[in-house]
């Protein structure tokens, strides 16, 4: 209980200044991007009947960089009445059980690997690299005029029967949708 | 209304319809205004909770993420109502997050969110909800919206009211004007009718009895009145007419009375003055001769005798006419009575050598009489008779029953000269004497057939006399067997 209530201390600053970059003395880039990750997931409708009750909110990390260890913030913090856990992994396949998956710089070179080992499960893939939304990551942060900005890649969620509220997509700088479909 | 107080029946039901119809109306109007001014409040605070839900909830990402133009993009769309004044989303610290103003903001914003709910001031509404994600509360939005909307559908229920009740009071008043005859119609006619019974004396006339019962009892108690007002009348001038004819008799009475005393005095005076001319005479020739001294005296005797008879006479009638005669009644038998007068009479008969003949009924019942009264009656009658009849003349007496109602009838027939018709009534008035005319007779009074009446009259009897010039007439008096048996005889005369 303490963790958790010192974690959500740690949260709520980062809400506070929601959308601005680091300011000096205030929460790192890092931390945002860590909210950012939290918010993310209100906005997300999973299959139902995917979860069963009592099981944790799985948030896992794949890849080093300078994010990963500040996820740590989220462990034990709640979503969607849900407890969420932190997992960190080594190898994409372990990935399929996780709800949310970040998906680190690290990871450039392999991301291909690493959609297709998550092909058809319902997992939501984050990243803030340059690139990743075009190469099929759902959501991908980045800095803009110190602001924290995303794309969303609506196809990729579709594809893994994911939902991204519309509210979310109306937020993101670029929405990338199958060609012929459209969006 | 304030004032003077309507005169008309007509103004007061005017007044009263606009009193009933302008109140019921307005009563309506203001229960309907209430529940319509509740139901306007409660649908514009659920249009504007609808608006808040929906904008709050299209503003939480933006909220979320910190989006802030996003979130006023989201607002601007309210640009469509123009109701909102503005709108405001607070984080879920309280601090403004988004804005929006729309063309005719006035008010400030608040700086920190009001709390939940809503709150109506005199011209605007401000309404605050939470923003929900999941169940969350991450802000709050806040909607001032000015009331214009109802204020100016109150002006037009207000106009529509008052059309209402205009309305109202013209179609009520147009109702009223046919209906109201029912009821001021018969009372015009009633007042109309009461002004014209005062102002002509006329109590014949009747009201109808047509209108509400109320008014057609009036009517009829008024004409209860009126019937009796003129019944009242009837009997006044029944009774005015009756004092003036007794008035009128009183002063007849009064004028006989007089004549009666004048005549009185020159009656007693005429023998008085004759005696004492005859006493003079005797006094101033005491040496007259004895034969001459003789038939002085035997005219003093004479007039003296007249004038005791006279007296006795008018004694005798004012004892009867006030009621101080001693009656003393006694069982009679007519025959008996008859018998006694003409007995009494013969002697003055048989001197001017007359007949006196008879004729009774055998079975005449007794009366109860004055037999003193009966006989006088009866002998003044035949002295009449044999007054007025000439030498050899015939008289007769008859005694007989008749009935309906059952009386004994007398009557004395003479052979005299008659007595003309127009005299015939008069003769049994005072001092009226039938032949004096003629005969220059000093014997009677002028009493005799007036006390004759009054005795008769005394027993409810009845007195009359049938005469023909040349011939003779005929005295009869009947006196009625029923008042004869009574104690108290009446004194209604007969029949």
């Amino acid at each position: 209980m303490a963790l958790l209530f010192l974690a959500m201390l740690l949260a709520l600053p980062a809400f506070r200044v929601v959308g601005h970059a680091a300011e000096p003395n205030g929460p790192s880039e890092y931390q945002l991007k860590a909210a950012f990750v939290y918010n993310f997931i209100k906005f997300v409708d999973w299959p139902s009947g995917e979860w069963r009750a009592g099981e944790t909110f799985r948030v896992c990390l794949l890849g080093e960089g300078p994010a990963t260890a500040l996820f740590e913030d989220l462990n034990g913090q709640e979503a969607l009445g849900r407890r969420l856990t932190v997992t960190a992994l080594q190898s994409p396949q372990e990935a399929r059980s996780c709800q949310v998956l970040f998906v680190a710089a690290s990871q450039t070179a392999r991301l291909t690997e690493v959609i297709d080992a998550l092909a058809g499960a319902p997992v939501l893939t984050i990243g803030d690299t340059d690139g990743y939304a075009r190469r099929g990551v759902m959501i991908n942060m980045f800095l803009e005029n110190k602001r924290i900005r995303f794309d969303i890649n609506a196809e990729a969620a579709r594809t893994a029967g994911l939902r991204i509220s519309a509210k979310l997509l109306k937020l993101a700088s670029r929405v990338y949708n199958a060609a012929p479909r459209g969006e | 209304m304030t004032g003077s107080k309507p005169k008309t029946m007509r103004q007061q039901l005017v007044l009263m319809n606009i009193a009933v119809t302008g109140v019921a109306v307005l009563v309506a109007i203001a229960l309907l205004f209430v529940v319509e001014l509740r139901t306007w409040r409660e649908a514009f605070v659920k249009d504007m909770g609808i608006k808040a839900d929906i904008i709050g909830s299209q503003c939480t990402a933006a909220l979320t993420f910190g989006a802030r133009t996003d979130a006023e993009e989201v607002l601007a769309a309210l640009r469509e109502d123009s109701r909102i004044e503005h709108a405001v989303v607070y984080t879920r610290q309280g601090e403004a997050f988004a804005l929006y103003r729309g063309r005719r903001a006035v008010a400030p914003v608040p700086a920190v969110p009001p709390p939940d709910g809503h709150l109506f001031g005199s011209h605007h509404l401000e309404l605050t909800r939470p923003v929900l994600l999941h169940e969350e509360q991450i802000g709050t939005i806040s909607i001032r919206a000015n009331l214009d909307d109802i204020r100016s559908a109150l002006a037009r229920y207000a106009a529509v009211s008052v059309a209402a009740l205009l309305l109202a009071l013209i179609v009520a008043s147009v109702l009223l004007a046919r209906f109201q005859r029912a009821v001021t119609v018969p009372v015009t006619d009633l007042a109309k009718l009461m002004e014209g019974v005062s102002r002509d004396k006329d109590y014949a006339r009747r009201a109808g009895g047509q209108g509400p019962d109320e008014l057609a009892s009036l009517a009829e108690s008024f004409n209860e009145m009126l019937a009796a007002i003129q019944n009242r009348d009837h009997e006044l001038a029944r009774s005015l007419f009756e004092l003036q004819n007794a008035n009128r008799k009183l002063m007849d009475l009064d004028k006989l009375k007089s004549d009666f005393i004048s005549t009185v005095s020159h009656e007693l005076r005429t023998p008085i003055t004759s005696m004492k001319a005859f006493v003079e005479l005797l006094l101033i020739k005491p040496n007259m001769p004895e034969q001459r001294k003789r038939m002085l005296l035997e005219v003093i005797n004479d007039e003296s005798d007249r004038l005791s008879r006279l007296i006795g006479d008018l004694l005798d009638l004012s004892r009867i006419e006030s009621g101080g005669m001693g009656w003393r009644d006694e069982e009679v038998a007519p025959r008996e009575v008859v018998e006694a007068a003409i007995s009494g009479i013969m002697p003055l008969a048989q001197n001017k050598g007359l007949t006196i003949a008879r004729s009774d009924q055998s079975d005449l019942p007794a009366i109860r009489v004055d037999r003193d009264r009966l006989i006088q009656v009866i002998m003044n009658l035949l002295s009449n008779a044999v007054k007025f009849t000439p030498q050899g003349g015939r008289i007769s007496v008859q005694t007989r029953l008749t009935g309906q109602p059952d009386a004994i009838e007398v009557s004395v027939a003479d052979t005299g000269p008659g007595i003309p018709a127009g005299e015939q009534l008069r003769i049994f008035e005072k001092f009226h004497r039938a032949g004096d005319v003629l005969t220059h007779s000093v014997e009677g009074t002028g009493l005799g057939l007036t006390i004759c009446r009054q005795i008769v009259e005394h027993y409810g009897g009845r007195i009359w006399v049938a005469s023909e010039e040349g011939i003779g007439s005929v005295f009869t008096f009947a006196l009625p067997f029923r008042t004869l048996s009574e104690e108290r005889p009446a004194t209604a005369p007969y029949p």
